[in-house]
């Protein structure tokens, strides 16, 4: 009797040390996944070099050039743009601008190392600018960034 | 005497009981141990060559920061990655002479993107032109590129007023034998 009470406590310690071992191999190996992309540099200092980028819109006077910083947040509260002696639409420099500096500076494609990529901007809450190019597959790497001024940007690369 | 014999038995049989189990445990353990390390080490190449690019590609973006180029406080705000084009055009003329063995680099390029042009930039053509290239040395390897801001300075009607643009920083590595 004795024998067989210690015999079952010791199969209820396996049992238990066996269950323990089993969850901490799952813990280990669902924390070394994520589906979170890592922050890149590249895109990170791509965000950062456009955002300084001067533009053809100016404000209250010449030669009072804004970069497209400013002109994000023109475009999201309505306000107009002085360019070659007319007023212009802010979102329309942004739209264009963008549409060069993204064509120039990235190649995607489904024969590239980069497949395509996404541009969101975004200005309070409100989106500014939305560009997609290229394919979107499962791997991707980009950045975030929020500024105080109440930018939003993320852009993401697809490999 | 048969009691104590049986205690004696039993107290063995128990011993042994938990010596199996502590055995077993322990080469649970091991198991578990193994398969851990094994799937730490198999990553260990990766990390490595992207713990390499890492510092290549922090490397140059610190070059961007040199005060023989950087825009420091020229522009107004203290803008990173910011590179002032009239600096590099004067980095530019003293780069092989100057800067040949004191970076293990062999070039530094920036191209335009918004404007791009294949024009190099030279005194007799500069601003007019798309690719700023300074060679240090001859001894060409990798290279790494990072995004920047190209800035100078330029005037409308008498009034100088910053032009910045965005634009790609391509640094060549000597190759390290």
């Amino acid at each position: 009797m004795l024998t067989k009470k210690a015999q079952s406590e010791m199969i209820g310690f396996g049992i238990i040390v066996v269950i323990v071992t089993i969850l901490l191999l799952v813990f280990l190996t669902l924390s070394g996944n994520s589906d979170e992309a890592p922050s890149d540099r590249t895109a990170e200092t791509f965000i950062q070099s456009f955002l300084q980028h001067t533009t053809k819109c100016a404000k209250d006077y010449y030669p009072n050039y804004r970069s497209i910083s400013d002109v994000i947040s023109y475009c999201a509260e309505n306000r107009r743009c002085y360019s070659e002696n007319e007023t212009i639409d802010p979102c329309d420099i942004l739209e264009e601008d963008m549409d060069k500096i993204l064509e120039n500076s990235w190649n995607v494609g489904e024969n590239r190392p980069e497949k395509g990529y996404s541009l969101v901007i975004g200005y309070r809450n409100e989106s500014v600018l939305d560009k997609m190019e290229g394919e979107r597959t499962q791997n991707s790497r980009g950045s975030t960034q929020k500024f105080s001024n109440g930018v939003f940007i993320q852009f993401m690369l697809y490999e | 005497m048969a009691d104590n014999v049986n205690f004696g038995k039993r107290g063995q049989m128990k011993i042994q009981q938990m010596a199996f189990m502590l055995i077993a445990i322990t080469l649970l353990f091991i198991i578990v141990g193994l398969f851990v390390v094994s799937t730490s080490f198999s990553n260990l190449k990766a990390a490595k060559e992207e713990l390499n690019e890492r510092e290549a590609a922090a490397l140059v973006l610190s070059i961007s920061n040199y005060p023989e180029f950087s825009c420091g406080d020229s522009y107004g705000q203290d803008m990173p990655y910011c590179i002032d084009s009239d600096k590099f055009m004067a980095f530019k003329s003293v780069a092989e002479k100057d800067y040949s063995s004191f970076w293990e680099i062999s070039s530094i390029e920036i191209r335009t993107i918004y404007n791009e042009s294949n024009v190099v930039c030279t005194a007799s053509n500069y601003p007019n032109c798309g690719i700023y290239r300074a060679t240090l040395s001859g001894n060409q390897g990798s290279d790494k590129t990072a995004f920047v801001t190209l800035c100078k300075k330029e005037s409308y009607m008498g009034t100088f007023y910053n032009k910045c643009e965005i634009a790609k920083l391509i640094v060549r590595f000597e190759d390290v034998d």
